[in-house]
């Protein structure tokens, strides 16, 4: 019955519409997973196809969040290998770990984009991937190198800068 | 919302420097799981980046102890203070992973251990512990014989490295949720067994006692890469029946089956998958090659013309190799005694 592989399109923010398998974004995303849930007693189990607006993400993002999806979440790609460390020697790479370091070898704004949409879409392993990537920005640098590298704008008075050093002269 | 967008598509347009705090304008609890991955003291100090950042420190949802590098481990002397104001300061937030890397000879493992209680009550779920000696090689991070076990209903993973064990601390019946369990570098000589009801996935590389054998009491174990440096393989409870695969690494320390064959008989580790029916077995250090394989050889066989020492499960033998060398040989001229034929799948 449930032979041939379901489809669904997720419409962006600006309108593009993407096609993705029902199976890998439900396991994918807690959000869209909530989504389909609720559409499927009105869905007709024919030939009706179910669009869902993402309202909250664009076209070049979500275009991004589905290339990592089908990379981490199709089960014919994964099959028969535990996804952590288990079935690797010590040292020994995750298979997809370039993978996951090439996906987040992008500017500021797209990495920012793209830790809004896991966050939105609720896709855990997203979330830990782009939000350690950005910790991975503010690693190793100065407070002014973190200034200047995402634009924060150092809205202490001088007087209270001194405190904030003062009350936290422990970990400086 | 169409303002937010439009100020987007002018920002895409500009080069990536062109002001405007993007970052600032991630929500609190998202800033909080960034700063999680950060080494603690350099979470700490973005408090005086703006206003913004002020308190987010303290909500962290994870604290890594390491070294400058957010890799090395951090001399135990100089990071003692520092975590204690930290754990002070931070309050009863929340805790998702605590991470503990320290280096020296001579580890203070009470004063430690508070700060696990801390962890714990925060209701850390991932947990790793790693001690190194500066001059001493092997564990360096010696448990008290009263030390008591782990008490955690949030607790899922646990990666210890460099502590010799007492007898009872590897009993984790107080840890219903404890899924991971990766011990590295240890002395488990004391350990008398490694018990929890819930463990799926479990690693040990370590030394075992010389003269009696410790036992593995993990009745819903999926994976098993065992790697015993010195003394007997422990004893491990039959790995149940499960539809998923099973996975079971074991490297013997001398390459003799010693510490492996019980009163010359049956092999510890054979015994204990005898009961899996999908298993990968993998008996080489060189497990990362086998990762690498280009050559598969598949066999069928009549069950009914087994010896009794191999599971009457077994339906299909699969073995994944980097090229067919004397060892392959030794294995395939085994299984063709047990009327095992083969074929080579195309490359």
């Amino acid at each position: 019955m449930a032979s041939e592989k379901k489809v669904v399109f997720l419409r962006s923010s600006d309108g593009e519409a993407f096609e993705v398998s029902e199976e890998v974004i439900s396991a994918a995303s807690v959000t869209i997973k909530g989504m389909i849930d609720e559409e499927s007693p009105s869905r007709a189990d024919t030939a009706a196809t179910t669009t869902l607006a993402i309202p909250n993400v664009t076209a070049a993002t979500l275009s991004r969040v589905l290339h990592y999806v089908n990379k981490h979440f199709d089960a014919a790609a994964v099959v028969g290998r535990p996804d952590d460390y288990i079935f690797c020697a010590p040292g020994d790479e995750h298979p997809l770990a370039r993978f996951d370091d090439d996906f987040v070898d992008v500017d500021n704004d797209t990495l920012i984009d793209l830790v809004h949409a896991a966050e939105y879409l609720h896709i855990k392993k997203l979330f830990d991937l782009t939000c350690k990537a950005v910790a991975d920005k503010l690693k190793g640098r100065t407070i002014d190198q973190i200034r200047e590298t995402f634009g924060i704008v150092n809205d202490y008075t001088v007087e209270e800068e001194v405190e904030v050093y003062r009350e936290n002269s422990w970990a400086f | 919302m169409a303002a937010g967008k439009a100020r987007k598509r002018a920002r895409q347009a500009a080069p990536a420097s062109d002001g405007g705090d993007r970052i600032g304008a991630l929500p609190d609890e998202t800033l909080h799981h960034v700063l999680s991955f950060l080494p603690a003291q350099e979470a700490v100090r973005t408090c005086v980046l703006a206003r913004r950042w002020l308190h987010l420190w303290k909500s962290a949802t994870g604290l890594r102890i390491v070294g400058a590098n957010g890799e090395a481990p951090v001399p135990f002397e100089e990071v003692r203070e520092f975590v204690d104001s930290l754990l002070l300061l931070r309050g009863s937030s929340p805790l998702e992973t605590f991470e503990l890397r320290v280096a020296g000879d001579d580890i203070d493992v009470r004063h430690v251990r508070l700060w696990v209680r801390y962890a714990v009550q925060c209701k850390v779920q991932v947990l790793r512990l790693s001690f190194l000696g500066n001059t001493h090689v092997g564990p360096v991070a010696r448990l008290g014989p009263d030390d008591p076990p782990l008490t955690s209903r949030h607790l899922t993973k646990l990666e210890l490295r460099g502590l010799v064990f007492n007898d009872d601390f590897l009993d984790f019946s107080r840890c219903p949720g404890l899924q991971d369990l990766h011990i590295q570098d240890c002395s488990l000589e004391h350990a008398e067994r490694i018990s929890s009801q819930s463990l799926r996935h479990l690693y040990i590389r370590g030394a075992f006692n010389q003269s009696s054998r410790a036992g593995i009491l993990a009745p819903n174990l999926a994976s098993l890469v065992l790697e015993v440096t010195f003394g007997m393989t422990p004893v491990i409870q039959k790995m149940p029946f499960s539809p998923a695969p099973n996975y079971v690494s074991y490297v013997d320390c001398d390459k003799s089956c010693r510490g492996c064959i019980r009163d010359g008989s049956a092999c510890v580790i054979l015994c204990a998958v005898s009961q899996a029916e999908d298993l990968v077995l993998i008996a080489s250090p060189d497990t990362i090659h086998l990762l690498e394989a280009n050559v598969q050889i598949k066999g069928r066989f009549n069950p009914k013309e087994l010896p009794p020492t191999i599971s009457s499960h077994l339906k299909e033998v699969e073995i994944l190799c980097g090229g067919v060398d004397g060892n392959v040989l030794k294995v395939l001229r085994f299984l063709s005694k047990l009327n095992i034929s083969f074929s080579f799948p195309p490359i």
